[in-house]
């Protein structure tokens, strides 16, 4: 009689566990429906017959995977009790709430089952196509560009380096977007203190959502506040995969067709594929004429206006005739006159950057008149200064990082204004305070201004020239590679 | 990143250090001071600071790792040392002050003639300021960059050659000079600035055992841009007239032209700013550290304002070159006695120390 009992108890409390475990179940479901209440684009397809309900984002999912996947084994089967599909690898079996609504953001679908959740990843939402970068063109090598998927640009990325130890850690970011950023290095090449450190800055943001690259590298910079992009941003997956052989870290952030290379120098700023898929003594050239050309871009409306106001004496009796001439029926002095056509200029490339293709076309028809012609015969501007300022406008553009370009346009407009008030050496103070600055700057704890200051020899091969490969046999040393020697 | 001085950047530095606004005169002090062929004088005095950096050597030799402050305080209490400390700063600091302040008058005289000293001033002591209250590695690596700005203007010198004789030297030497202790003394300034080395040493990356050899090469680099410029000048302008000529090397930088620019002194003699800050710096961040471990208690970052404050309001009154000419020479002579008394004295507690602990 007892024995009976006990086993009748013992039944019970089993019938009892299967209750609340269904009851468990069931409450999961309901939290994760729940949470998403008010979310039309969820989709619930319920499977009676087989105990099965199975929740996705209609638009977060590839159909041909949810159909081949999910619901052809569905409709297979036979009964409650056999469905082997759930125990396949792709089937990832979770009680915890918050996984399973992740998961779902994320384009999982989760299938609930008896008393137990499976996530499967069938992930596949509409995405814009491989293009060229629009930011980063280059007539010679690759000309393929990262887009928006996260998946897209690491399998890119893998596919240029077959390497068993490119390495990739996945942080989460953004306490509402729960976005992704992927910190990715070559082992064995990347100092691991380096990685560690980065992966440390990512982990510690504290902010409600990230949307570009560009915004997380204000959130990891050393100094937040400097004038100058401390974060190299490259589009192309060829010179993402230049960096990670370097030693560098990447770091991509899903949602960003730019990736970030750390830690960056000021003069990678200048570089290009081009430099190094071209002849190395057309690299080399080019590169020159790009330094050249940020010395005219911040420097040489600066010194129109410090000659003009102070220093007449500088030019010679040949040119002074034509530029008295010119500047004879200018009202304003030169810093004015400066200032008008370099604030109208701005106007003008703001304007044509944020207008559509077409009527872009006529803002530059209409900004070529107003700056080329009228102002000079209205008697607002001198032709010398219209040509000074049309020197530094394209020089500008020859720096092929846009977000340099424009700190260094804002720099020029410092310089033109201490030019305006003490000539010469306004401008000496200008290149002063900005050394001063650049030089105080790191990147991601790495000197800004190496290999120039500090000086590393090693790297001039690929600094203001670009050496032929076969001199290039180290790797450089910003990123304190935990491997030197190249080739290894 | 080690962030230390490396040896590259130390002669650099010393080298930066060192040449300074006194180059404009040195030329002219030669010839009045030694005669004809004064530009020999660059080379002897230039040997004697070489002893002066030999003993500095010595010091770095016995020193075993410590600072020069843990050498002095190895001997003689902090309490004691501290008057001697603040007295070192407030030399120092004055006289970058004014280093600064002759600068800006030769700036003044050549373009600024109508605006206000007290500006320009200000603006180079703000400078100077941004500068003194980064770290000493971001002051070395500034420096380097002043250093790749700036050097190029040695090389306007080929610009003189074809107009320069070697019969301007005349056979004689060292005639018609003063031959002063004061001359010396004045030319001997010229060389100032390598006894910064001693503060310098928890600074420097001394992982290569050799690294001091870098004191020399910057000591060297001054040496050949000095003789250079002084033999241009000597032969180039005639005796008589090197003496009259208040800034020789300001005339000959004026007489470079080129097609598109003339009259590139204006430019050049504005990117010596460079130079100028860099000696205004270093000697403000030695007095700095000098303050800072006398008087302890002040907060450091109070430090660099109060000796630029204390300095300019000493040398407030001191605004037209004659005026400033003695208080150069009455600071540049005890910076002199610092350079070479400093390392002595260093040596002598050395010694007693060795002596005392048997």
């Amino acid at each position: 009689m007892k024995r009976r009992t006990t086993k009748l108890l013992h039944k019970l409390k089993e019938l009892k566990q299967e209750a609340v475990e269904k009851d468990h179940s069931a409450s999961l479901q309901k939290q994760v429906i729940e949470n998403f209440s008010g979310c039309d684009d969820l989709v619930q397809r319920t499977f009676p017959e087989l105990d099965i309900t199975i929740i996705y984002f209609l638009h977060m999912v590839n159909e041909n995977l949810l159909e081949m996947d999910l619901l052809v084994p569905i409709y297979h089967a036979s009964d409650e009790t056999k469905l082997p599909f759930l125990k396949r690898s792709n089937f990832h079996k979770t009680d915890d709430e918050k996984k399973v609504i992740n998961g779902i953001l994320n384009g999982e679908a989760a299938v609930f089952h008896q008393d137990h959740a499976y996530l499967i990843n069938i992930s596949g939402p509409k995405q814009r196509e491989i293009q060229p970068s629009e930011t980063e063109t280059t007539i010679t090598g690759p000309h393929e560009g990262f887009v928006e998927s996260s998946e897209i640009n690491l399998s890119m990325i893998r596919r240029r380096v077959k390497s068993a130890h490119l390495k990739i850690n996945e942080i989460p970011v953004g306490e509402v977007s729960k976005g992704s950023v992927f910190v990715l290095h070559i082992k064995g090449i990347a100092n691991d203190e380096v990685v560690g450190d980065m992966i440390n800055r990512i982990e510690k943001i504290e902010i409600d959502a990230v949307y570009d690259a560009h915004m997380l590298t204000q959130l990891i910079e050393d100094q937040p506040n400097a004038l100058f992009p401390q974060f190299m941003l490259r589009e192309r997956p060829d010179a993402i995969a230049a960096a990670l052989v370097e030693g560098k870290i990447v770091v991509v952030v899903d949602g960003s067709p730019a990736v970030i290379i750390s830690p960056s120098s000021f003069f990678d700023f200048f570089q290009t594929g081009d430099d190094y898929y071209q002849r190395w003594i057309t690299g080399t050239a080019t590169r020159l004429l790009r330094f050249g050309a940020f010395i005219i871009t911040i420097g040489f409306t600066a010194l129109y206006v410090s000659v003009t106001t102070f220093q007449y004496e500088m030019i010679p009796q040949s040119l002074l005739t034509t530029l008295a001439g010119s500047r004879s029926k200018v009202p304003f002095n030169p810093l004015y006159e400066a200032l008008i056509m370099e604030i109208t200029l701005e106007f003008l490339r703001e304007a044509g950057a944020r207008l559509p293709t077409k009527v872009g076309q006529t803002i530059g028809i209409v900004g070529g008149i107003v700056i080329g012609q009228a102002a000079v015969q209205a008697g607002i501007t001198s032709n010398v200064l219209i040509i000074v300022v049309a020197s530094s406008a394209i020089t500008s553009f020859v720096v092929p990082s846009y977000v340099m370009s424009a700190s260094i346009r804002l720099a020029r407009f410092g310089l033109i204004l201490l030019a305006g008030l003490l000539g010469n050496l306004g401008i000496v103070i200008g290149v002063i305070l900005l050394v001063i600055h650049l030089s105080s700057l790191t990147s991601a704890g790495a000197p800004y201004l190496a290999p120039l200051s500090p000086f590393f020899r090693k790297d001039w091969v690929d600094f203001l020239l670009r050496a032929p490969y076969s001199l290039m046999k180290t790797r450089p040393a910003l990123p304190r590679s935990s491997n030197k020697k190249r080739k290894q | 990143m080690s962030e230390k001085i490396a040896p590259f950047h130390l002669a650099i530095l010393i080298y930066m250090i060192q040449s300074g606004v006194t180059l404009y005169k040195l030329p002219r002090m030669l010839a009045v001071n030694f005669g004809t062929n004064g530009w020999i004088m660059v080379l002897i005095v230039s040997f004697v600071a070489g002893i002066n950096i030999f003993l500095i050597s010595l010091v770095n030799r016995f020193r075993k790792g410590e600072s020069v402050f843990e050498i002095m305080e190895g001997l003689i209490p902090r309490v004691v040392l501290a008057p001697f400390y603040i007295l070192l700063a407030l030399i120092w600091s004055i006289l970058a002050l004014l280093v600064g302040k002759d600068y800006i008058l030769i700036t003044q005289v050549l373009a600024f003639q109508n605006s206000s000293l007290l500006l320009l001033y200000s603006i180079v002591l703000i400078l100077a300021f941004y500068l003194v209250i980064k770290d000493m590695y971001t002051i070395s690596k500034t420096t380097t960059i002043f250093f790749f700005l700036t050097i190029w203007m040695t090389f306007l010198l080929i610009y003189h050659i074809p107009y320069s004789s070697v019969m301007r030297l005349t056979p004689f030497i060292f005639k018609d000079g003063t031959h002063s202790i004061r001359g010396w003394i004045e030319v001997y300034t010229a060389f100032l600035g390598f006894e910064l080395v001693l503060f310098l040493f928890p600074y420097i990356d001394e992982k290569k055992p050799k690294w001091f050899l870098s004191v020399y090469v910057g000591h060297v680099i001054t040496t050949i841009v000095y003789t250079l410029i002084c033999l241009v000048s000597f032969m180039y302008y005639s005796f008589e007239q090197l003496k009259l000529i208040s800034f020789p090397v300001l005339n000959l930088i004026a007489y470079v032209e080129i097609e598109l620019i003339e009259r590139i002194e204006s430019l050049v003699f504005n990117l010596f700013l460079m130079k100028i800050l860099v000696t205004v710096v270093m000697y403000l961040w030695a007095a700095k550290l000098l303050l800072h471990r006398g008087m302890p208690s002040v907060n450091e970052k109070w430090l660099a304002p109060i000796l630029i404050l204390v300095a300019f309001f000493i040398t407030f009154r001191v605004d037209v070159v004659y005026e400033l000419a003695p208080w150069l020479l009455i600071f540049g002579f005890a910076a002199a006695g610092i350079a070479i008394g400093l390392p002595i004295l260093l040596l002598f507690i050395l010694w007693i120390r060795r002596m005392r602990n048997g």
